[in-house]
C-alpha cells in the first residue's frame, strides 16, 4: 500500500486531515446564517397609476377592464375593448363585502378574451386588503398590467 | 464476599491510570479510552446546511420591517421586493424613513427623498387601512415623479 515502513526518508502517504477547524468554521457559518435568515419574506405587487400617468399622445388604446368599487362594496365592471363598444356589468356586494367569487369569474373571462389591462377605481372607504385582492385576482386571470386610480 | 467501598474507590497510581487510558492492548479487559470521532459525515451535513441556507438568502437582501400591529394583506401571485422608498401607513399616520409626516407635507417629503436610483415607491400598510390613505400616497408619488408603485404583501397560499 502507500505506507512505507522500512526507510527513514519516506514519510507516510496517508495523511489525516485535521477537520476540527473546518468543523468550527462551518458551525459559525450555520449560526450566522440561521440568525440572519428571514423566515417570513415580504413580497410585492407592482402597479402604476391608471389615470394621469401618461400623456395622451403616447397612450395607445388597449383593451382593458375597469373595476369600480363603490362605498357599499358593489362592483361595476366595464369592458373597454381597443376597438368597439364599451359594455358594463354590475356585481352586487355579498355579505357586506365585495363578491370576490363573481369578480374572479369576471376577470378570468376577461383574461381569456385577451384583455390586456385592469384598472381599479376604489372608493375612499375601500379597504387596502380588498384592493390587493382585486389586483391579485387580475394577475391570476393572466392580466399583468394593473393600474390603480388615486381618489 | 462483598467488596467494600474503600476497595472500590482505591486510588490507583498515575502510571496505572495512564496505562488504562492509553492501553497498548495487552490484556483483554484493557481498552484504550482514546477514540477518534469521525467528523467527515458531520462536516458533509454541515456543508449541505450552509449551501441550503446560502441559497435561501436569494431575494432576502431587501426585506421590510413590519411592526407587530401591522398585518399585511396576502397575494397569491407576487414578485420579489424591489428597491425604493418605503412609505408606511400606521394607524392612519404616514411614516417615511421612520419619521411621521403630515398629510400636507407628504408630496414635498417624497420629492426630497427621490433620487435617480429610487424610482419606486413601496407602500406598506395594514390590511384594514382605508384606500383614502393609499390614494393620498399615490397622488403624492405622482406629483413627486415616482414611476412605479409597489405594495408590500405576504405570499398567499
Amino acid at each position: 500500500m502507500g505506507m512505507t515502513q522500512g526507510s527513514k526518508n519516506k514519510k507516510d502517504l496517508n495523511v489525516e486531515l485535521n477537520l476540527l477547524p473546518v468543523f468550527d468554521v462551518l458551525s459559525v457559518c450555520i449560526c450566522f446564517l440561521l440568525m440572519s435568515v428571514v423566515w417570513v419574506e415580504i413580497r410585492s405587487l407592482e402597479t402604476k397609476q391608471a389615470v394621469g400617468s401618461q400623456s395622451k399622445a403616447e397612450s395607445t388604446p388597449i383593451s382593458s377592464v375597469w373595476l369600480t368599487v363603490d362605498e357599499n362594496n358593489n362592483l361595476t365592471v366595464m369592458y373597454k375593448p381597443a376597438k368597439g363598444k364599451t359594455t358594463s356589468s354590475f356585481v352586487p356586494r355579498k355579505n357586506g363585502d365585495i363578491d370576490f367569487d363573481t369578480a374572479k369569474a369576471v376577470l378570468a373571462a376577461a383574461g381569456t378574451k385577451k384583455y390586456e389591462a385592469t384598472h381599479i377605481l376604489p372608493a375612499k372607504t375601500t379597504k387596502y386588503d380588498q384592493v390587493i385582492r382585486l389586483m391579485d385576482l387580475s394577475k391570476q386571470a393572466g392580466i399583468r398590467d394593473i393600474g390603480l386610480s388615486p381618489i | 464476599m462483598r467488596a467494600s467501598i474503600l476497595q472500590k474507590m482505591k486510588i490507583a497510581s498515575p502510571i496505572k491510570e495512564m496505562a488504562r487510558i492509553q492501553a497498548k492492548g495487552g490484556g483483554k479487559k484493557e481498552k484504550s479510552l482514546f477514540f477518534s470521532l469521525n467528523l467527515t459525515t458531520l462536516i458533509d451535513a454541515f456543508c449541505i446546511l450552509v449551501i441550503f441556507l446560502l441559497s435561501n438568502m436569494n431575494g432576502q437582501l431587501k426585506n421590510l420591517e413590519v411592526s407587530k400591529n401591522m398585518i399585511l394583506p396576502s397575494a397569491k401571485i407576487s414578485d420579489t421586493m424591489a428597491d425604493g422608498l418605503v412609505v408606511k401607513i400606521e394607524n392612519n399616520e404616514l411614516v417615511v424613513n421612520d419619521k411621521k409626516i403630515s398629510r400636507d407635507d407628504i408630496a414635498a417629503v417624497l420629492l426630497k427623498a427621490k433620487t435617480s436610483e429610487t424610482l419606486a415607491l413601496i407602500i406598506q400598510a395594514d390590511r384594514k387601512s382605508d384606500y383614502e390613505n393609499i390614494g393620498l400616497v399615490l397622488r403624492a408619488g405622482g406629483q413627486a415623479g415616482y414611476e412605479k408603485y409597489v405594495f408590500a404583501v405576504l405570499p398567499g397560499t
